[in-house]
């Protein structure tokens, strides 16, 4: 069987999970044995527009990353999308929710005109994607784990189940039950990252997305429990889930 | 050796009998007979995927040779499709109860197969053809979606054609080719001449059907202890452990598949 | 003990043993390089750790945050591996070493003890027997509340019935040490003097003491017992299911967390070059949604509330029922990592029990 070639792009984003890729060390030579990269910037300057798998990174952020996206998806066989970023708009969506006008000139300054931005979104509000590698940034042995199942003509395992499931079973102390208490979204937040936050004595942010039956009543129920003002709900869930319920 | 140790079988033999369906020959390493009932189960393995149970498709007997057919729907089930005859896979099993012949000789026998139902059912009409002299009238029954769908096409026509078997079947939406009777598998029952009394019935098919034929049934009058029913659930283990395949109280891989109606109606999981 | 003494048909050897000869032997037996895990301090609460003193043992501490089963049905369990070049190769794995579990309450203790009914029954599961054989359990008794979440002593298991091959009681300078086991008794390696019937007259002083204290400071359990499998019968078309299902996140943090959820997922983990692999098993939940989906996506179990039913049922009626025990130990881990106050077993029973006679 001939090595399938894969791309990496990006498009609004810090390019933090293509880093991820390239942090793999002896695993990385393993991949490239398995695959053939064709296009990888933070790797190398070459550039093949001939692939079978793209994985996609960032969010679309102006009109111009319209275009280039329907190309990709025009010319790959399976597209992934890599990320936070790609698979919520991640971090990039908290501008959605400020005044487009007073954000541009905060940026760009009186510049603003050069760049023709637009409301951020991921990846599949534009074209359909094929599966999702979430997080920000991307775990190192969840991106092995999918290529490999992909490779084996499997879809990718990705885990229904909330952060709450892997925090229990690293035997941390929950988050709501320290002395002083840390909101987390791990409840409604897939799991599959290892609870690496709680594990570090972090809130859970959202940044996996929320699991496909997230009980939002309960957390809100919860939120308001530990006596969380709307304000910071709302700041809380815009980290990485801003446009959550805003999906097809 | 651990219960979860599968053993290697080899694929001898593949044979297309749908877009989704196949049906595989198998034999063990070892070259022992798998010494199965029908309506049991096994958990198959293809190495780098995972584990599925799938149901054991042919008749009990000494030979090496058993037979899954399997329907192309999950990860296990895909990958199984893209193996040819000498791949090796790995097999665990049999498992579950399946169904005890004893409970039906000298009875006639109603056997019910709705889709892929017709798969683990086709043991059992086997098993009950294979020594036909110990059961009164014998009816097989199958539904499929649309005639394209129907499973084991040339043992449908045996068995049409054998003058010891009373032969129905239906599909849900019919093309040109087909001539015989069109609509879900429940609205054949009122056309089947079948003696209530005299009859144990057997259905096996997706989860959606138990309710409707149950309900045919039970109108033309057969009584919830001569009803026998085969689950499908999630399961992982096949050995009672996992907990995945509970229905209220009841392992599926150990109490079940098989099931008399009376004993489980009471499971609000169950049907 | 009396149930331990009549499970074994005859009365337990009894010790008494200074404290401090008695963590001497344990910390010989660390400095030897055995493998000792015993409950200490974790931030605001405890958890089991491996530790390099006694020293650092928290006696008397509140329940650990993940039970004692993590060690004879860990979290993540590699079941075999393989390899498939030519020849297809599969190697099962069970993976066992010795190990000293110190100062395990008798909640946990009874938890184990359901566990070895189950994956001994039928079927056995070497992965978990093996673990079990190589585990030396020496419980501790516990004479205070260790929480308020925990109902113990509602629950018959404020002693462990079974499960255990030493267990201490503190009597101020010495242990009062009960032998549940050969192991046991060679782990004692001749330490102390036998108990007189003084002492036990005085440990069963001490329990009835701690009995009329958790009594009167647990959470009471309004519906008897033995009574529980039928009410929860009776009850399966309670609203209480579906009003705490409202308000269950269906996290699974109850299952992970509980001595005696013993249900798993099956996985395959394959190499890149996919000629390598393993096949492990992680620890599942009914409370999860996929609990029970199969491949053409159907879920038997979708509600949340109908799978809060379900756990509650396994632990007080369905395995209650087979095995005439109650497969709730009292230990309080799930009600106290509910967040949203809807799993507690005890807070179910009761708002059932209420519920049911105000009809």
């Amino acid at each position: 069987m001939a090595k399938p070639k894969v791309a990496f792009f990006d498009f609004t984003c810090c390019e933090g999970c293509q880093l991820t890729v390239l942090s793999l060390g002896d695993k990385l030579l393993d991949l490239f044995e398995s695959v053939e990269v064709v296009n990888f910037r933070e790797a190398s300057s070459y550039k093949g527009q001939d692939y079978d798998i793209a994985f996609v990174e960032g969010s679309i952020a102006s009109s111009k990353d319209i275009e280039r996206i329907k190309e990709i998806r025009k010319r790959a066989k399976v597209l992934v999308a890599l990320g936070a970023c790609a698979h919520t708009a991640g971090v990039n969506a908290i501008r959605n929710f400020h005044n487009q006008q007073e954000i541009r000139k905060m940026v760009y300054g009186d510049k603003a005109w050069v760049f023709d931005s637009i409301l951020a979104q991921p990846i599949d509000a534009i074209v359909r994607v094929d599966y999702y590698i979430p997080e920000c940034p991307i775990d190192k042995e969840e991106f092995l784990r999918f290529v490999s199942q992909l490779l084996n003509n499997m879809k990718p395992f990705l885990p229904d189940y909330p952060v709450c499931v892997e925090c229990k079973m690293k035997g941390n102390v929950c988050n709501y039950h320290k002395p002083n208490p840390i909101i987390c979204l791990g409840p409604v937040t897939r799991g599959g990252c290892g609870a690496i936050c709680p594990s570090a004595g972090n809130a859970c942010e959202g940044c996996r997305g929320l699991i496909p039956d997230a009980n939002l009543e309960a957390m809100e129920w919860l939120l308001n429990e530990y006596g969380v003002s709307a304000e910071d709900k709302f700041r809380f869930y815009r980290m990485y889930n801003g446009l959550m319920g805003m999906k097809k | 050796m651990t219960i979860y140790k599968p053993e290697v079988a080899v694929i001898k033999r593949v044979e297309k009998l749908t877009v989704t369906e196949s049906l595989f020959d198998l034999e063990l390493l070892s070259g022992k007979p798998l010494g199965h009932r029908p309506g049991q189960f096994l958990e198959l393995s293809i190495f780098g995927v995972g584990e599925a149970p799938i149901s054991i498709s042919s008749a009990p007997s000494d030979s090496p040779t058993f037979q899954l057919c399997v329907r192309k729907i999950g990860n296990v089930t895909t990958a199984m499709h893209a193996r040819k005859p000498g791949d090796k896979v790995g097999i665990r099993g049999p498992f579950g109860n399946g169904f005890d012949l004893e409970n039906f000789k000298g009875w006639d026998v109603l056997l019910i197969g709705a889709g892929l139902g017709l798969a683990p059912l086709r043991s059992l009409i086997w098993a009950v053809l294979n020594s036909r002299q110990d059961y009164g009238r014998v009816f097989i029954i199958h539904g499929a979606r649309s005639p394209q769908l129907l499973l084991f096409k040339e043992e449908l026509r045996e068995w049409e054609n054998r003058p010891d078997v009373e032969f129905y079947s239906t599909v849900d939406v019919a093309d040109e080719s087909w001539q015989g009777h069109v609509g879900v598998i429940s609205t054949i029952i009122p056309e089947v001449d079948f003696d209530p009394e005299k009859t144990q019935a057997v259905i096996v098919g997706p989860p959606v059907v138990y309710k409707f034929l149950i309900k045919e049934l039970k109108n033309r009058g057969v009584e919830d202890d001569h009803i026998w029913v085969d689950l499908e659930r999630k399961m992982k283990c096949g050995v009672g452990k996992c907990g995945h395949c509970q229905i209220n109280n009841v392992y599926v891989c150990q109490d079940g598949p098989v099931f008399r109606y009376d004993r489980i109606k009471n499971l609000p999981e169950a049907i | 003990m009396d149930q331990a003494e009549s499970r074994r048909g005859g009365r337990l050897e009894k010790y008494l043993v200074a404290k401090t000869s008695f963590l001497k032997l344990v910390d010989e037996q660390i400095k030897e390089g055995k493998e000792v895990v015993a409950p200490v301090r974790q931030e605001n609460q405890a958890n089991f750790r491996r530790i390099k003193s006694t020293a650092e043992i928290l006696w008397g501490g509140p329940q650990t945050v993940v039970s004692a089963k993590s060690f004879v049905f860990p979290p993540k369990e590699e079941l075999l591996n393989y390899e498939t070049n030519d020849e297809v190769r599969v190697q099962p794995r069970v993976e066992a070493k010795p190990l000293i579990l110190l100062g395990v309450h008798s909640c946990d203790i009874n938890g184990m003890a359901l566990l070895d009914k189950v994956f001994t029954e039928k079927n056995l599961d070497e992965n978990y027997v093996k673990k079990r054989e190589n585990l030396t359990v020496i419980g501790v008794e516990c004479l205070e509340p260790c929480s308020p979440e925990s109902f113990c002593y509602r629950k018959d298991s404020v002693l462990p019935w079974d499960g255990f091959d030493l267990f201490l009681t503190d009597l101020g300078k010495n242990f009062f040490v009960e032998v549940g086991s050969a192991k046991g008794e060679s782990f004692l390696s001749g330490l102390g003097k036998k108990a007189t019937q003084a002492d036990v007259d005085r440990v069963k002083k001490i329990r009835r003491e701690r009995d009329a204290k958790f009594d009167e400071k647990q959470r009471k359990l309004k519906p008897k017992l033995s009574d529980l499998p039928v009410l929860l019968k009776e009850n399966y078309n309670s609203p209480v299911w579906a009003e705490r299902g409202a308000r269950c996140f269906g996290c699974g943090s109850c299952n992970m967390v509980c001595p005696t959820c013993y249900c798993f997922d099956v996985r395959d983990c394959v190499e890149l070059d996919l000629k390598h692999g393993i096949r492990a098993r992680w620890w599942d939940g009914c409370m999860l949604t996929d609990f029970t989906r199969i491949a053409t996506g159907e879920i038997f179990r979708e509600d949340r509330g109908a799978r809060l039913r379900h756990r509650t049922y396994r632990k007080d009626y369905y395995l209650f029922e087979k095995w005439g025990k109650s497969f709730c130990t009292g230990c309080g881990r799930c009600g106290k990592a509910c967040l949203t106050k809807v799993v507690d077993p005890l807070d179910i029973a009761n708002e059932i029990y209420e519920r049911s006679r105000s009809r």
